[in-house]
C-alpha cells in the first residue's frame, strides 16, 4: 500500500483521515498542520502521495506544494481545497498537481484517487 | 352668511384639481389656475376648445368622444383615465370626472369637468414598485450570501463526523448491533449534507466552465461520491457519448437525479441510466423503480421548496433544472415510472 503525509490545518479534519488511511491499510508516515511542516515531512520520510490541503494561515497549501516540487518535480501530491476557483485553478495548474479533489469529497473518491496514484507509482 | 355663489367661485379657484365649465356644446368657457398650470395653455387659449377632448391625446379620443357622449345621458361620470397633450407636446396622465348643469327646468346649460394630474402619483408607484423590488432582491442576496456561509460552516464539521463513523464502523462493525446504529447516524448525516449542498447549489451562482466530458466517466464520478444502498443496483450506459459541459456543474445534476431515485426506492431497486445520441442533441435518461409521482404532483416537482419527502429542501431539482437550462437544455420528467429525461444540444 502506498506511504502518505497527511497536511489539514483542523486537528480534527487531519487525525479523522489519517485513521481512516491507516484503517484502510495505508501507510501514513506524519502529519501536519501547514505548508511548512509538510515540506518538512516530505524531506524527511520521503512519500508515495502527500494529500495536502490549500487553505491553512501562514504557510498554505500551495507554499508546501512549491517548496515540495522544488525537491521532487514526480512528488505525487493531491490537493484538497474547499473552494477551487478560478485563481486557485490556474495557480495548481502551474504545478503539476496529480489530483485535485473538492471538499467534501466522499470517502469513497478519496480512496479511489488514492489507489489510482498507487498504482502509478 | 356668505353667498353660495362666492363659495363655489372659491372652491372653483383654489381646487388643486384642474376644473373646467363647459357649454352645452362642450366648449371651455371657464376654467381653473389648474388647467392653465398643467396644460401650460393660457385661460385666453383654453376658451372655445372642446373641453378636456381638445387637449387628449389621439389615441385617447374615443374613449374621451364616447364618455362625454355617455355623460349626456347618465349626468354623471367619473374616473376616466385619459392621457394629456401639453402645449409643449408634453403627455401626462390623468383621470376626469363630469357631471352636467342642469337648470330650474332641467335643461341643460352646461358641465362642469375635474382632472387630476395623476403623473407624479405614478412616477412615486413605479418608483415604489422599484424600490421595494430592490430591496427584496438586496434582502435575497443577503439572505443567499448568508445561508451559504451557514452550509460552509456546517460542512466541515459534518464531514468530519462522516469519517468518524466510517472510522467506527471499521473498527466495530462487526457487531451488528453497533454496525446499525452507526448506519443510521451515517444516512442521518448523509441527508443532512445533501440538504446542504442543495442550498449551496441553489444559492451558488457560478459561470460556466465548459469543457469536452466523457459521459461515462462522469456518471461513474457521480456514482462513486453518493452512498448507494446495498439493495440498489444502478445500470449504467452500454453505449458513451461526449458533452460539452461544465463538469462540477452536471455532477450536480447527476447527483441529484441518482439520489432523487435512490431516495424513491424503499429496500432493493433498479436505477437505469441510458444515452440516445442523435446528430443534433443527446438524450440522458435515468429511470428508478420506486415508486412513481402522481401527476398532480408531477408538474410541481420542479418548483422550489416542493418536497414529498420528510426531508429535503426541495431544492435539489429547481438547481438540476436550472443548471441543464443554462446549458442550453431542458429536463422533463413521467411517471410511472419515474424517467428523467435530459435533452442537451450537441453544440453548447
Amino acid at each position: 500500500m502506498s506511504s502518505l503525509v497527511v497536511i489539514d490545518d483542523n486537528v480534527d479534519t487531519l487525525d479523522s483521515i489519517s485513521d481512516y488511511l491507516k484503517l484502510k491499510g495505508f501507510d501514513v508516515l506524519g502529519c501536519g498542520r501547514n505548508g511548512l511542516e509538510a515540506v518538512q515531512l516530505y524531506e524527511k520520510f520521503r512519500p508515495d502521495i502527500v494529500l495536502l490541503d490549500l487553505a491553512m494561515p501562514e504557510y498554505d497549501g500551495f507554499y508546501g506544494l512549491e517548496h515540495i516540487k522544488k525537491i521532487n518535480s514526480h512528488a505525487k501530491v493531491v490537493i484538497l481545497t474547499g473552494v477551487n476557483d478560478e485563481v486557485n485553478e490556474k495557480k495548481i495548474k502551474v504545478y503539476n498537481v496529480t489530483e485535485v479533489l473538492e471538499k467534501p469529497c466522499s470517502l469513497k473518491q478519496l480512496e479511489k484517487v488514492l489507489k489510482t496514484i498507487k498504482m502509478l507509482v | 352668511m356668505i353667498h353660495s355663489e362666492k363659495i363655489a367661485k372659491t372652491l372653483f379657484e383654489i381646487s388643486p384639481d384642474m376644473v373646467a365649465i363647459l357649454d352645452s356644446d362642450g366648449k371651455i368657457i371657464d376654467c381653473n389656475r389648474h388647467l392653465e398650470i398643467n396644460t401650460n395653455y393660457r385661460k385666453n387659449e383654453l376658451i372655445g376648445l372642446a373641453g378636456p377632448i381638445d387637449l387628449i391625446i389621439d389615441e385617447d379620443r374615443e374613449i374621451a368622444t364616447s364618455s362625454f357622449k355617455e355623460l349626456k345621458i347618465t349626468n354623471l361620470k367619473q374616473n376616466i383615465p385619459l392621457r394629456m397633450k401639453r402645449k409643449n407636446g408634453d403627455v401626462f396622465s390623468s383621470i376626469w370626472s363630469g357631471s352636467t348643469l342642469l337648470n330650474d327646468f332641467n335643461e341643460l346649460e352646461g358641465y362642469l369637468v375635474t382632472g387630476k394630474n395623476i403623473s407624479e402619483t405614478q412616477d412615486l408607484a413605479l418608483k415604489l414598485i422599484s424600490v421595494k423590488e430592490q430591496h427584496r432582491q438586496e434582502k435575497l442576496a443577503l439572505i443567499g450570501e448568508f445561508s451559504a456561509k451557514i452550509a460552509h460552516d456546517i460542512r466541515n464539521p459534518l464531514s468530519i463526523v462522516v469519517v468518524c463513523l466510517e472510522n467506527l464502523k471499521m473498527l466495530y462493525g462487526a457487531n451488528e448491533i453497533k454496525q446499525k446504529q452507526l448506519d443510521r447516524a451515517g444516512r442521518s448525516i448523509e441527508r443532512i449534507t445533501h440538504q446542504i449542498e442543495d442550498v449551496l447549489n441553489f444559492v451558488r451562482e457560478r459561470p460556466l466552465n465548459v469543457q469536452e466530458i466523457i459521459l461515462s466517466q462522469l456518471i461513474s464520478e457521480s456514482i462513486d461520491s453518493l452512498n448507494v444502498p446495498d439493495g440498489i443496483k444502478i445500470i449504467t450506459p452500454k453505449n458513451d457519448a461526449k458533452i460539452f459541459c461544465d463538469k462540477k456543474q452536471f455532477l450536480i445534476v447527476l447527483n441529484n437525479l441518482i439520489l432523487n431515485g435512490v431516495q424513491s426506492i424503499d429496500d432493493t431497486g433498479i436505477i437505469e441510466i441510458t444515452i440516445n445520441e442523435s446528430d443534433n442533441e443527446l438524450k440522458i435518461k435515468i429511470k428508478d423503480s420506486g415508486s412513481g409521482v402522481s401527476k398532480e404532483n408531477m408538474e410541481k416537482k420542479i418548483e422550489p421548496l416542493f418536497t414529498t419527502k420528510q426531508h429535503g429542501t426541495g431544492l435539489g431539482l429547481v438547481s438540476v433544472k436550472s443548471i441543464i437550462e443554462t446549458h442550453g437544455g431542458i429536463i422533463s420528467v413521467s411517471s410511472p415510472p419515474t424517467i428523467f429525461t435530459i435533452t442537451l444540444p450537441k453544440n453548447l
